[in-house]
């Protein structure tokens, strides 16, 4: 690239340029690379000391006219004309119209900065990003609203940060935003505003994830993502701009899957589950005959072996879980009818042991349908504290309601108040 | 080009007053133009190492200094103060149709005479002008069209653009 390309044989005003050029080059000096080394190392010093310096910020607040800049590039003027202005001074002022040197001046004097802005009551262009959408919004008192979505300015450990993002040498701003779209979950989302006001993008969150913390190094931020509920992990990673937007520069771009949960006897699906059964039992059929003893594969519910069929069920209205043995494991109490074409409802106590269910106890039909003579209709309240259950029977012709208790010792479950039919109540 | 003193000097004694004149033009204001550039430079300097591996050193720090002057970034005053002292001795008197051309200029919205002084003074195509303000190269086109023919209606016929904005085309 050329300092001039213009022809000026073909157009009148680049000759009046090139004179104009020619006459105010020669009064163009400048304090020379020497001085713009010796105000850099000054700048340097001044932070190292971490010297709390006044911002020495043009005169009449152009902090806050900055900070009220929409962010087109368009609009960037400032809000007033420079007070020197050329309208009518074309040439330099005079002294009497230049800026007056600071009586005192500060080696740290800064530029115009967007640290002055107040951001919980300033406009602010938020580019669309993941499910928070884009909009050019004006905060006030920390809230803003354009269409159906919400933003607000978080503060706290996500207050804004500054750094040089598009390394254009002039300090940028990076604050957070909630944005909750309608409905939809509400998401955390970085917007980075350049040092002229401009938007430099934007980086938002799915709604499972947060932005908890960040800062700016160079020309990164380091944002620490954590998980929103769940375990609530956490991530460092770091973001920059590509010239168009933000985007993920390091760190891990998602958190590895969670190894699944343990499966307790709570939550194993005894529905389709292989069983010791180690009693058969009398059946009462007109055909008689027993139902086997054995191992008990069920299968959705329900299993067959010989001529008996076998239905389990978990009680109701909630499973009967508890530490039944004592031994730290969740137990649990189920219901398993069997039989041929007249059932006996039998209780078994199982836990889990290496992932496989093991037998601890059982109540037999027999012991459960007390008196002998009655059938029981419903069996409900069916509860494990300690080593003992508890439930509450109803029998078919009494229609009375019958509560028992049965203690888990040595791998049986043994019936501890008195039956209202105590002889009817052992095994067959 | 080496990341050492040397060069910097160099690269700011052969670029300093040709982008304070760019930026004089603009503001009508010889100290804030200089303030400014110098601000440029203080700014190349502090990262030196980064912007002399760049293909275009001297754009990324025009580029700064516009940005620096459309925020109103107005003067970083220590490292000048000896300067304007200076300048009381140095200020240019410039001939009449020089007046005549800055009181012009002044007089045109802000993006038409920042298309204009960057295209005349600064000597960038359309296109490059368009990248750096970011937008459409119709737009420019647009804002120079305008700019010298409000440029010309001020100056008289013997300034009249002898190009249209089609013409600019070809010159992209």
């Amino acid at each position: 690239m050329s300092d001039q390309t213009t022809d000026p044989l073909a157009d009148p005003l680049a000759e009046a340029f090139e004179g104009f050029r020619g006459e105010t080059l020669p009064f163009m000096e400048g304090p020379g690379g020497a001085g713009a080394r010796a105000t850099v190392r000054r700048r340097r010093q001044v932070r190292a000391a971490a010297a709390v310096c006044a911002l020495a910020l043009v005169a009449g607040g152009s902090a806050a006219a900055l900070a009220h800049l929409a962010p087109a590039t368009d609009r960037l003027t400032p809000a007033t004309p420079p007070s020197s202005a050329p309208a009518s001074a074309p040439a330099d002022p005079g002294p009497s119209m230049r800026p007056s040197p600071s009586p005192s001046p500060s080696p740290s004097a800064a530029p115009l900065s967007l640290r002055a802005t107040d951001w919980a009551n300033a406009p602010v262009t938020i580019a669309a990003s993941g499910s928070c959408r884009g909009a050019t919004v004006t905060f006030s008192k920390g809230s803003a609203a354009s269409g159906d979505t919400v933003y607000r300015i978080l503060g706290g450990n996500t207050a804004p940060a500054y750094g040089d993002l598009d390394g254009d040498g002039i300090e940028d701003a990076i604050v957070l935003v909630n944005c909750q779209p309608g409905s939809m979950a509400p998401v955390t989302a970085l917007v980075a505003v350049g040092g002229t006001g401009r938007a430099l993008g934007a980086v938002a969150m799915p709604s499972d994830l947060m932005f908890s913390a960040y800062s700016v190094s160079g020309e990164k931020i380091h944002a620490a993502v954590t998980e929103d509920g769940g375990d609530g992990r956490t991530q460092q990673r770091t973001y920059g701009w590509n010239g168009s937007s933000l985007v993920q520069t390091g760190g891990p771009t998602a958190f590895p899957a969670l190894p699944p949960p343990p499966v307790t006897a709570a939550t194993f699906d005894w529905t389709n589950a292989t069983l010791p059964l180690p009693f058969g039992g009398p059946v009462p059929d007109p055909g008689g005959g027993t139902c086997p003893t054995g191992t008990v594969t069920f299968a959705n519910g329900t299993a067959h072996l010989g001529a008996c069929k076998y239905t389990i069920s978990q009680f109701q209205p909630t499973a009967a879980t508890g530490d039944l043995d004592g031994d730290g494991n969740t137990d649990i109490l189920l219901g398993i009818d069997a039989g041929r074409s007249y059932w006996n409802s039998w209780m078994y106590a199982y836990t889990l042991r290496d992932g496989k269910p093991a037998l601890l106890g059982y109540v037999t039909a027999l012991v459960l349908k007390t008196p002998a003579s009655e059938t029981i209709q419903v069996l409900s309240g069916v509860t494990i504290s300690g080593h003992t259950v508890s439930l509450s029977q109803i029998y078919n012709k009494a229609g009375v309601t019958q509560k028992r208790t049965f203690t888990w010792s040595g791998g049986r479950l043994v019936p501890n108040a008195a039956p209202h039919d105590p002889a009817a109540d052992k095994q067959p | 080009m080496a990341a050492d003193g040397l060069d910097f000097d160099q690269f700011y004694a052969a670029h300093f007053a040709s982008l304070g004149v760019q930026l004089y033009a603009y503001f009508g204001d010889r100290a804030e133009a200089q303030d400014i550039a110098q601000e440029a430079f203080c700014r190349a300097w502090q990262r030196w190492a980064t912007v002399s591996a760049y293909e275009d050193p001297l754009g990324w720090v025009r580029r700064v200094a516009w940005r620096l002057a459309i925020s109103r970034w107005r003067r970083a005053k220590v490292a000048l103060t000896f300067v304007r002292r200076e300048r009381v001795e140095n200020v240019p008197e410039l001939s009449p149709d020089r007046v005549a051309l800055a009181q012009a200029l002044a007089t045109l919205p802000e993006n038409h005479r920042r298309a204009v002084v960057l295209h005349y003074l600064s000597g960038l195509q359309v296109a490059e002008i368009a990248e750096q303000e970011g937008v459409a190269v119709g737009t420019v086109k647009s804002w120079l069209h305008r700019g010298r023919a409000a440029l010309s209606v001020q100056l008289g016929d013997g300034a009249a653009p002898g190009q249209s904005g089609d013409e600019e085309v070809a010159r992209v």
